[in-house]
């Protein structure tokens, strides 16, 4: 397993990091910390990055976040659209994830799984 | 306070007026002390989480859209305990365009209805001179 992390440093995503592993042709992305108008675009570019080589499943694991606004819900409709061929799977469980997913209707748009282990290995 | 807002002067106590740039870095300080205040509310953390989402949406829609094209403008948070009537009221207030949601949002657009599903009373009102979104969540056990 090889890894790879983009962070944003800037005053207002200061903690926010996502940590890319990558397991053969699946990729886990890590996001630990607050999704906002300031960390979202770090988001959209590390997905994008791992959506550009094509492995056969990408996981986003959103367990470490804390908060999730608007704008990071458009980055993962907008990658979930651009997956093509591979697989795109969130990881999402609580108040501070799934269910801003659920009230804008993305729970049903996007396959959430409520922990890593089921997203990994479920069809 | 953290992120460089200054609490405003001839606040009651217990409540909170925020006045600051409508620029987006500004939102997070702003976001932590509202949690932190909604926490000292005795709201439940259910609540709170809405709370904080649903006030961030409200300024995220001020910085992204009241002041395009003009010079940066200012937005006011303000948070209230309302003992009366058993509520906390959160009112966002900018002085720019009020800017109508699409009749297709595309992948953006999901402020307006993630604020109306986070909040039982949600009120937006539009003006000339600016717009005002005021939201209000229950104080357990009151």
């Amino acid at each position: 397993m090889s890894s790879e992390a983009f962070q944003d440093d800037s005053a207002g995503g200061r903690g926010f990091s996502v940590e890319v592993e990558n397991h053969g042709e699946t990729v886990v992305l890590n996001v630990v910390g607050e999704v906002d108008l300031t960390t979202a675009p770090v988001l959209e570019e590390s997905i994008a990055t791992v959506l550009a080589r094509r492995p056969d499943m990408v996981v986003v694991d959103l367990s470490k976040v804390g908060f999730l606004a608007s704008v990071g819900m458009s980055v993962l409709v907008g990658c979930n659209e651009q997956a093509g061929t591979t697989r795109f799977r969130l990881v999402a469980t609580g108040a501070s994830t799934f269910r801003p997913l659920e009230l804008t209707g993305l729970a049903d748009a996007i396959s959430i799984f409520p922990t890593r282990d089921q997203a990994l290995t479920e069809d | 306070m953290n992120a460089g807002q200054q609490q405003l002067d001839d606040v009651p106590e217990g409540d909170l007026h925020f006045r600051v740039p409508a620029a987006a870095a500004r939102l997070t300080g702003l976001r932590h002390a509202l949690s932190e205040w909604a926490e000292q509310c005795g709201l439940s953390e259910e609540d709170r989480d809405a709370l904080t989402l649903a006030s961030y949406e409200a300024m995220a829609n001020s910085v992204e859209h009241a002041y395009v094209g003009q010079l940066q403008g200012v937005l006011d948070l303000r948070a209230v305990r309302d003992e009366e009537q058993g509520r906390v009221v959160v009112t966002v207030t900018d002085y720019g365009q009020w800017k109508p949601p699409p009749i297709d949002p595309g992948s953006r657009g999901r402020g307006l209805p993630l604020i109306r599903g986070l909040t039982p009373d949600a009120n937006i009102t539009p003006s000339e001179h600016g717009t005002t979104v005021s939201m209000s969540w229950p104080i357990s056990g009151a």
